[in-house]
């Protein structure tokens, strides 16, 4: 049986706690009694025996699969609007000091006469 | 215009001049305030904002080196040194040179002046000077024109404060490779406040970029698992980062496929494995999924990096004993080979039990394939400590693949030796660098490999060293025609003493069984083993049949060993005659009569 299964037999979310998996057998197990189901049972008996081996649990744990959808949104919830945010002022920031640097290196080395005739500003 | 000389002498000139007393400098200040403004105006256009602040700062104090108040020198005078000041950052000194050419300005345009106003005191804004920037041309893709990315040269965050803006930003604007890079080199310059918080935020961030990339897009996260990991080392395992490696790792053992078959998702999993290992928690969760990992030998190199990394922390069996599999089929890994025959030989002086129930565990094909290994590559000593560890507890099939690798050892040590010996190793002499190994182990492997028992008699060292091997050897197997294949090898040694012990052992434990004599004498028959013997086979056959009801074979051997006594009987006197000892008769031997049971 593939690993990843094996907590989806016992009808309980993946954990690393033999407890638990213990309460899932049991509970699973009113609904696979050997008389009546015995292919549900086998397969029953099959996972809680793999998940009682601590190595087994650990490793069936960890490769369990996960709601990447939902911990994508997670994340998208702690981090999405402030990167945003942080994104428009450093472009508000860099746009000014573009701007800025434009306006010394137009201003910056030109004579006070031709900062007058550029601007069509009257000499005098 | 004023020359690079002329620019030097008009810093001496003015230098003398403000050496001079108050009253004295009206007389000079026509001449020496000329020279200023034209040294001033040639640092200007040279853009020499660090003269320029220098010329400022001298100049503040004295009246009238600017020439008079409002003309055209004094406008161009005034506006150099506040550039120059702005530039270098002297705000304070840039108002005081503005502040005439502010009234002026404001005569002829308020916004202009407003904007230079800000420009002066430090605080330049977007809306004050956009109106005033030359309009760039329109750059058209169709016409071959792609506008440049600009280069964002980003500032390194002092604060803690600044490090979350910056960062987001970063991550904003930049690939994650820049991000990285970026952050990698800023921690090294910053505080270590600075540094850690850095490392943190970063972190987190990686492990958004691992979900986002490994959820919807299944993209490959490997360079920000790997930023991950080196923030946790450098954050040396803080307790906050535990559940985000636990998560990184989970999320990539979930997707690994159940043969790793590219060195590219080991060298992945192998970045969050050691982040989440560095818990203590995490650990075990590690090694199982570690250990269990199933991988094509192009993945091998990078996991036995990892198991290396592993077993420093703590050298279990399972990490040990999954490496010493994956040597087996990869050749690229003569790094890690010593540091885990080392880890090998450490386990197996000091829980030989555990290695033992890790070599039952293993299938068939994997015991098969180390044992190889291990006589092909490991020192004769490891393969005898493994071995002599792991007998007393193996199974049959397990003793197999020990016995392999006893014969593999023994061939290594022959081939090493002789070079062109080929061949079976059971016909060969015992290489010398094998001696210690085989001396240590063939009293466990004789009665599991019978057929080692000629070799061992043929190699014993001397009679002390062959009168516990063949008693060994003797207890191998019940049947009379084994004892006599002892005996005939103790014989063919010419150990006569042995040889004598060996067929009184036979005659004691078979004196009274009637078969198994009679097996004993035909089996003499067909060897044609010396006359001796066989008469002596045949007295204790006589001897155990009187009186008996005979089956076809032993009346066949009854036969046989009459023949023999009467031989004796007859030869004996002729040769007494003829002054010389009997010999066996040189007729062709001929079938026992009368039984339809011939011998072959």
């Amino acid at each position: 049986m593939s690993e990843t299964r094996l907590f989806s037999v016992l009808g309980i979310a993946p954990t690393r706690d033999g407890t638990a998996v213990k309460r899932g057998y049991f509970a699973a197990l009113v609904h696979h009694q050997p008389q009546t189901d015995p292919e549900g049972f086998r397969r029953l008996r099959e996972a809680y025996e793999a998940l009682s081996d601590p190595a087994q649990l650990a490793a069936a744990y960890a490769s369990a699969p996960l709601n990447l959808v939902e911990l994508e949104r997670e994340y998208a919830v702690r981090f999405d609007s402030k990167i945003a945010q942080a994104a428009q002022s450093f472009i508000a920031r860099e746009r000014q000091a573009h701007a800025v640097a434009s306006f010394v290196e137009q201003f910056a080395g030109t004579s006070w006469e031709q900062m007058l005739y550029h601007l069509e500003l009257p000499a005098s | 215009m004023v020359g690079a000389q002329n620019v030097k002498e008009a810093e001496v000139t003015v230098h003398a001049f403000m050496q001079l007393p108050v009253e004295e400098r009206a007389l000079q200040i026509d001449r020496v305030g000329e020279v200023f403004r034209a040294a001033v105006q040639a640092d200007y256009r040279a853009k020499n904002w660090s003269k320029l602040t220098s010329w400022a700062h001298q100049a503040e104090n004295v009246t009238g080196l600017d020439g008079s108040v409002g003309s055209f020198e004094f406008c161009e005078t005034h506006w150099a040194l506040t550039w120059g000041s702005v530039i270098t950052k002297e705000f304070e000194r840039a108002r005081l040179w503005y502040e005439p050419l502010h009234a002026l300005l404001m005569q002829r345009s308020p916004d202009f002046a407003e904007a230079m106003l800000a420009m002066v005191n430090g605080k330049p804004s977007l809306e004050l000077v956009a109106p005033f920037l030359k309009a760039k041309p329109v750059l058209d893709p169709r016409l071959g024109y792609e506008p440049s990315r600009k280069k964002v040269s980003w500032v390194m965050p002092s604060t803690e404060g600044e490090v979350e803006p910056t960062l987001l930003a970063l991550v904003a604007q930049e690939p994650w490779g820049v991000v990285a890079s970026t952050v990698t080199q800023w921690s090294l310059k910053s505080s270590e406040a600075v540094s850690k918080a850095m490392w943190l935020l970063a972190a987190q961030l990686a492990v958004r970029e691992v979900v986002k990339r490994t959820g919807a897009h299944h993209h490959q996260a490997s360079s920000h698992v790997e930023f991950f990991r080196k923030a946790v080392e450098a954050l040396r395992a803080p307790p906050c980062l535990s559940a985000d490696a636990l998560l990184i790792f989970r999320i990539l053992a979930a997707k690994m496929p159940s043969e790793i078959d590219s060195a590219a998702h080991t060298r992945e999993l192998t970045h969050a494995a050691v982040a989440a290992s560095a818990y203590g928690a995490h650990r075990p969760l590690v090694v199982a999924v570690v250990t269990q990992l199933k991988c094509a030998v192009s993945a091998g190199v990078p996991l036995l990096g990892l198991l290396e990394h592993l077993a420093l922390q703590a050298s279990e069996m399972a990490l040990v004993g999954k490496a010493m599999l994956l040597l087996t089929s990869t050749v690229e890994a003569p790094r890690v080979q010593p540091f885990f025959l080392r880890a090998f030989s450490t386990l197996l002086s000091q829980q030989g039990t555990l290695v033992s129930e890790w070599f039952e565990g293993l299938s068939d094909a994997n015991r098969f394939h180390l044992t190889e290994w291990m006589a092909a590559a490991c020192s004769f000593e490891l393969s005898q400590t493994f071995l002599l560890a792991v007998w007393s507890q193996a199974s049959s099939r397990s003793r197999r693949s020990l016995i392999a690798l006893v014969e593999n050892v023994l061939l290594r040590a022959n081939h090493e030796e002789v070079p062109a010996e080929r061949g079976d190793v059971l016909n060969a002499p015992l290489a010398a660098k094998a001696r210690a190994f085989w001396a240590a182990v063939r009293t466990l492997v004789l009665p599991d490999a019978p057929e080692f028992l000629e070799f061992a008699l043929v190699n014993a060292q001397s009679g002390d060293d062959l009168n516990p091997l063949v008693q060994a050897g003797l207890g191998l197997n019940p049947d009379v025609r084994h004892m006599l294949d002892v005996w005939d090898i103790v014989r063919r040694l010419k150990h006569v003493a042995l040889t004598n012990d060996v067929e009184r052992q036979l005659l004691t434990r078979y004196g009274r069984d009637t078969s198994a004599l009679a097996l004993a004498v035909l089996t003499a028959y067909e060897r044609a083993f010396p006359l001796s013997f066989k008469r002596k086979l045949a007295e204790a056959l006589v001897a155990a049949v009187e009186g008996l009801q005979l089956t076809p074979h032993i009346r066949s051997a009854l036969v046989l060993a009459q023949r023999w006594l009467v031989s004796r009987k007859t030869a004996q006197p002729r040769a007494a005659k003829a002054g010389r000892k009997s010999k066996t008769s040189r007729k062709k031997r001929t079938p026992p009569p009368e039984s339809g049971f011939v011998p072959v």
